[in-house]
């Protein structure tokens, strides 16, 4: 069993290394260095803090005549601007909330896919984020159970759940593997509701104090189905950030909050004392 | 069933939706939710169905309005999402008035329930704060307003201040800990050390959330006391349509009633004889004051037009025997037969 899982593994992995994989990725190098500090976008492919308002484009590496597609919440599909290098502007749809950004391929017998989800600005879009994430968009789909919300992003040491349909159906005992730009690679097989948990590796280099002193890095789910003779190949990727448990401290909030708490009990002591003397005089005085 | 109990049961159903709403709406309900009633519990919580106002008026003023006047933008550019969040407020308070505050606000009933715990314990209670007391803590909301809400996160969005001030109240906020304990989530009850103002922020709301919990033992809401989601109800507080009317008689001078009754101690409830609106700018509207009022419909909780409750002299006689038999029942010590 774990040597099938060992070539099984192996081959996701190596499958897609011997030749270009077809992906999402917020840099053209991203899965070779480092993300640079001026380019860098974070929070699932929305700038969170700075430069909301900035466009936002994404590389399509591995891609010979791709078909791109975009998709607001609503479900609507917006055209995207292709630039020189597979280099794909987003358009603003006006729309607030994620967006699925689709790109396909068909290479001989192989389909290919890549799904990344980008949180865009705009006005409330008004429906629920699951109308596009549960919306059937690829024959072979991995689908975020669930996405990370607003305000929340992907972090090390997180376990997060990955469903695989297949022809919206889920696919069951299907081996899945996630690798990390940082050089992690982990596999697990889908149970019986197409479901596979992955726990986040902490897996970054000379980590700094505080998130933004931090850049995240890049994870890619991926899986492979074959049905009559086609083999499906499909990602998600998505970014990730470093745990902050790295620099905070729960036995420090702890010891902090118990400070609190009795110099409350000294307080509140005092202040009925000082209640009590008070009384004391006011009837002496009467 | 007397009023009190009725708030209590909106308040913990209040609860439960906002602390908890993603298990009864779906994962993503904060998305929905966020976009339409922005005065609710805290973001930091994962399974909240909801925002709250402040963290939006922080980062509108970090990320959009500052960024805005600093590249020569009109002040109409800078404040307009300002602007649409206090209308949503207001619109938020046109149905709910300053009621948010005593029958809504998750920590705000997080203090009621540490304040009977604190009974039921038998710690001495503080019936009412000194006049004094009162006075100098009132300022502290609206200096919670100025300074937590919109003037550090202005110098944050120029540049002048470091990132942890962008939203500054948050990082204090005694609910930002509360409703992520809640969920069992320990991740906000950090001391965070990656700088140096993180750390200080930290170590505040920490130490800040034992004070409350521990004061909260013995005195009732003493953090509603400081904070300006109270100050910001009241500057709409004229257009809600919950009303708190008094039609002073001259038996109210030696009575007080009310004003004992009180948790936020607001002692004009007593004393002001000439107004009829009596919604003072700390009140929370939880209406304790009218069930505490002896005399035939001096005070009234009214819905628009429409009363809700009236001081009723009967209803004072079962209200009063009631607390006094909730009083009477401790951990250590529970009524008998026949005790009155």
């Amino acid at each position: 069993m774990k040597f099938k899982t060992l070539i099984f593994t192996t081959w996701l992995v190596l499958g897609s290394a011997s030749h270009a994989e077809l992906l999402w990725s917020p840099k053209a190098d991203i899965w070779d260095k480092k993300l640079s500090p001026t380019e860098h976008e974070h929070n699932n492919g929305h700038t969170m803090q700075h430069g909301r308002n900035r466009e936002k484009s994404f590389y399509l590496l591995g891609a010979d005549q791709a078909r791109v597609n975009f998709i607001a919440p609503d479900l609507s599909s917006h055209p995207i601007k292709e630039q020189p290098d597979n280099k794909f502007i987003l358009p603003d749809t006006g729309m607030d909330n994620y967006h699925a950004l689709i790109a396909g391929q068909v290479k001989e017998n192989t389909i290919e896919s890549t799904l990344r989800y980008v949180y865009m600005r705009g006005k409330p879009s008004g429906v629920s984020p699951n109308k596009l994430i549960k919306n059937p968009k690829l024959t072979l789909e991995i689908i975020p159970d669930p996405m990370v919300r607003e305000h929340w992003r992907y972090y090390s040491q997180n376990k997060h759940a990955f469903i695989i349909n297949y022809k919206q159906q889920p696919l069951k005992d299907s081996w899945v593997v996630m690798q990390t730009s940082n050089g992690t690679t982990l596999d697990g097989k889908t149970d019986n509701n197409g479901r596979v948990v992955f726990t986040i590796p902490d897996d970054f280099k000379n980590i700094k104090a505080g998130r933004r002193a931090n850049q995240p890095a890049e994870f890619i789910v991926r899986t492979t189905h074959i049905d009559n003779n086609t083999t499906y190949r499909s990602n998600f990727t998505a970014p990730y950030n470093v745990n902050p448990s790295h620099w905070q401290s729960n036995s420090g909030g702890i010891l902090a909050l118990s400070l609190g708490f009795i110099s409350g009990l000294v307080i509140m002591r005092r202040h009925n004392k000082k209640q009590i003397s008070s009384k004391h005089s006011a009837r002496k005085s009467s | 069933m007397n009023l009190t109990i009725i708030r209590r049961l909106v308040q913990v159903t209040a609860f439960i939706v906002f602390v908890y709403g993603i298990g009864l709406g779906g994962y993503y309900l904060a998305d929905k939710f966020s976009s339409s009633l922005p005065a609710l519990a805290c973001a930091y919580d994962m399974y909240t169905a909801d925002h709250c106002a402040l963290i939006s008026l922080q980062h509108q003023m970090d990320h959009r309005a500052a960024p805005v006047l600093a590249s020569g933008g009109s002040l109409i550019d800078a404040f307009l999402p300002t602007l649409i969040t206090m209308g949503t407020f207001a619109l938020l308070l046109v149905i709910l008035s300053k009621a948010f505050c005593g029958w809504i606000c998750p920590l705000g009933f997080f203090q009621e329930v540490m304040n009977i715990i604190g009974q039921k314990l038998g710690f001495k209670q503080t019936e009412s704060l000194s006049r004094k007391t009162v006075k100098k803590t009132r300022p502290i909301k609206w200096l919670m307003v100025i300074f937590l809400l919109f003037i550090f996160p202005l110098l944050t969005g120029f540049g002048l201040t470091g990132h942890e001030f962008g939203d500054p109240f948050c990082r204090i906020c005694p609910s930002r800990i509360l409703t992520t304990l809640a969920t069992g989530d320990p991740k906000e009850l950090v001391v965070d050390t990656s700088t140096t103002g993180y750390f200080i922020f930290s170590v505040i709301a920490t130490f800040l959330f034992g004070l409350m919990m521990s004061i909260g033992l013995m005195v009732r809401q003493p953090f509603c006391r400081i904070c300006p989601m109270l100050a910001l109800n009241t500057l709409f507080k004229k257009i809600g349509l919950v009303r708190l009317v008094k039609d002073a008689k001259p038996r109210c001078v030696k009575c007080g009633l009310c004003a004992k009754a009180c948790p936020m101690d607001i002692h004009e409830i007593h004393t002001d004889m000439d107004n009829k609106d009596v919604i003072y700018p700390d009140c929370t509207l939880c209406g304790r004051c009218v069930e505490f009022c002896p005399d035939k419909d001096v005070l009234k909780l009214k819905y628009a037009f429409l009363p809700v409750l009236s001081a009723d002299p009967a209803y004072f006689k079962k209200r009063k025997k009631a607390q006094t038999q909730w009083e009477k029942i401790t951990f250590f010590n529970t009524p008998k037969k026949g005790d009155k």
